[in-house]
């Protein structure tokens, strides 16, 4: 199975579909009967599978920047995922609709002194607008990064538009950071969840490419992935990545440490009350440790498959660190949250998917053409 | 089985012809045809590192990783027990009820001490491959060896080598089109 022979044989986009199928039913049946917890999980599944669009364009961007070999075997992948943007601002429809069923500010807390007075920003309209700003934005870089082919059949943005890209970006995805995952706690506040949130989201795209391209890729795709520089180039990013992420959140949660206020050490209470507890530290071990351990001995880059082994083992680790960033804000009431975050979760992560490998496989077709035009 | 020079004795080296090139690639193209050739008790000198060398003379020095990993490790147990004396023990000092032993404050210098014991460690294990406490090499003995600090590139080959002959060896290393070679006193 590989992505040049998806449009005639697409049993893995089929199944995808399917199983958005029953997740989405799932889900449906869970907010017929208590909407805040079929919208919780949704929060949670958008908030941890969208950094794998906003990452790729992060990835984009920043390479018609710096250039390097990595690029050329994942773009294809990096572009498909920019792709799904768009199925992304759906999916947060019901979250800027319906803030109050998850947001303090919106709902509950909105009584409350400390929170009234932040109501300048955090207020439905204003959160609603930003989303829809923030998408207009990424999917308006996502039509510059897709870029125009030039003569050697390279897509890439010019320097200039791209730089000013990379700024925009930056600061949008600090600000949605804000206000989809930390406003979950209108006490909570660190000015270094935005920068975590980007960095997370430029390792999610990688950890999500690099497996694509060695399992599901064509086979000149994974002649390409498996060059010996494209090899380091791909495993020096990623604990660059993994790096970033140990070191910006370890000074998140030591400074909130030091500082010892109650309002900020509430924040990582809850998210080590009960079983949340074992999430950290599977985190630190098997998002932090054990993956900058193998991409650094010379056995983790010896080949495309073990650097692709790897990369999942972050990428899954990745959503779940991002799931555990926002549900735990949430207090668990009924057996029936588990089931909501676990449909929805099957739902988009598995309908974002199928949409992601038709448009690759779209891609894929174009590009062939492309080669059969000029050659 | 390959040898390299941090594994072979340094008196290897006496009796050795040692062709000259001028050019970096004429020096890695000169390796693969010696191993192609079948010589395993070669070395190459160069000025600076060269792209492809190590990869020609197959140079695996993967132990080198371990040196650096046990250095990091012990780095940071002696990171934390650092602090955790100075600040549990020796001088103990009440920060606003935080507790004595505060890991979280400790992991940030540990980890700085444990890169720099990691960089140590892989420092100190070069220099004893390159036999630091011995100052003199066989091939010092050639007079333009001196070179090999500047801009010439030298491919040695060790009579140890099985497959090393007198005539045979100086024949193979001309048919690579080296600037001149050159044989190790003994």
């Amino acid at each position: 199975m590989n992505v040049s022979s998806l449009h005639e044989a697409p049993p893995l986009v089929v199944h995808a579909a399917i199983a958005a199928a029953l997740g989405l039913a799932g889900l449906v049946a869970v907010a017929l009967a208590e909407p805040a917890f079929a919208l919780q999980g949704w929060l949670a599944a958008a908030f941890a599978l969208s950094a794998v669009p906003i990452g790729a364009l992060g990835l984009l961007l920043m390479h018609a920047l710096t250039g390097g070999p990595w690029q050329r075997p994942l773009a294809p992948i990096l572009r498909a995922c920019c792709g799904t943007l768009p199925l992304f601002a759906l999916a947060f429809l019901p979250v800027i609709l319906f803030p109050s069923l998850l947001y303090p500010w919106a709902g509950s807390g909105a009584d409350d002194p400390a929170i009234a007075a932040k109501a300048g920003y955090l207020n439905p309209v204003f959160f609603a607008l930003r989303t829809v700003v923030y998408f207009a934005i990424w999917i308006a870089l996502a039509v510059l990064a897709a870029g125009r082919a030039d003569a050697g059949g390279a897509r890439q943005p010019g320097t200039l538009a791209a730089g000013i890209g990379v700024i925009l970006y930056a600061t949008t995805v600090s600000f949605a950071a804000i206000d989809w995952a930390m406003s979950l706690d209108p006490r909570f506040s660190s000015s270094a969840f935005g920068m975590l949130v980007g960095i997370c989201a430029l390792l999610a795209a990688l950890s999500f490419a690099i497996p694509a391209a060695a399992w599901l890729g064509s086979p000149a795709m994974r002649a390409a992935a498996d060059d010996a520089k494209v090899r380091a180039a791909l495993a020096g990013l990623l604990a660059t990545g993994v790096l970033l992420w140990a070191y910006v959140s370890f000074m998140q949660y030591l400074v909130v440490w030091s500082g010892d206020l109650p309002e900020e050490a509430a924040w990582y209470l809850d998210r080590v009350a009960g079983g949340w507890m074992v999430v950290p530290w599977a985190v630190g071990l098997l998002l932090g440790v054990l993956p900058v351990a193998a991409l650094c001995l010379p056995a983790g880059r010896r080949s495309l498959q073990r650097l692709a082994a790897i990369a999942a083992l972050i990428f899954v680790m990745r959503v779940i660190e991002a799931v555990w960033l926002v549900l735990p804000s949430f207090p668990l009431e009924s057996w029936l949250q588990p089931a909501a975050w676990a449909a929805a979760m099957l739902a988009l992560g598995a309908g974002t998917f199928a949409a992601l490998l038709w448009l690759w496989a779209l891609g894929f077709r174009r590009g062939q053409q492309e080669v059969t035009q000029h050659g | 089985m390959m040898r390299t020079e941090a594994t072979m004795k340094a008196e290897e080296w006496q009796g050795a012809l040692v062709a000259e090139f001028a050019e970096p690639d004429a020096l890695v193209t000169a390796l693969r045809r010696a191993r192609e050739a079948g010589y395993s008790r070669i070395d190459a000198f160069t000025p600076f590192p060269v792209e492809g060398a190590a990869e020609a003379l197959d140079l695996r020095e993967g132990w080198l990783v371990w040196v650096a990993t046990g250095g990091f490790l012990a780095g940071g147990a002696l990171g934390y027990l650092m602090q955790w004396y100075l600040n549990g023990v020796n001088y103990p000092i009440n920060v606003g009820g935080r507790p004595l032993a505060a890991w979280p404050a400790f992991t940030l210098p540990a980890f700085e001490i444990a890169v720099l014991f990691a960089v140590f460690a892989a420092i100190a294990a070069m220099l004893y491959v390159d036999r630091l406490p011995r100052l003199n090499h066989p091939l010092f003995e050639l007079e333009r060896f001196g070179l090999v600090s500047r801009d010439r590139f030298f491919l040695a080959i060790a009579p140890t080598d099985p497959r090393f002959e007198a005539e045979g060896t100086r024949a193979f290393l001309a048919g690579l089109g080296p600037a001149r070679i050159d044989q190790v006193p003994r």
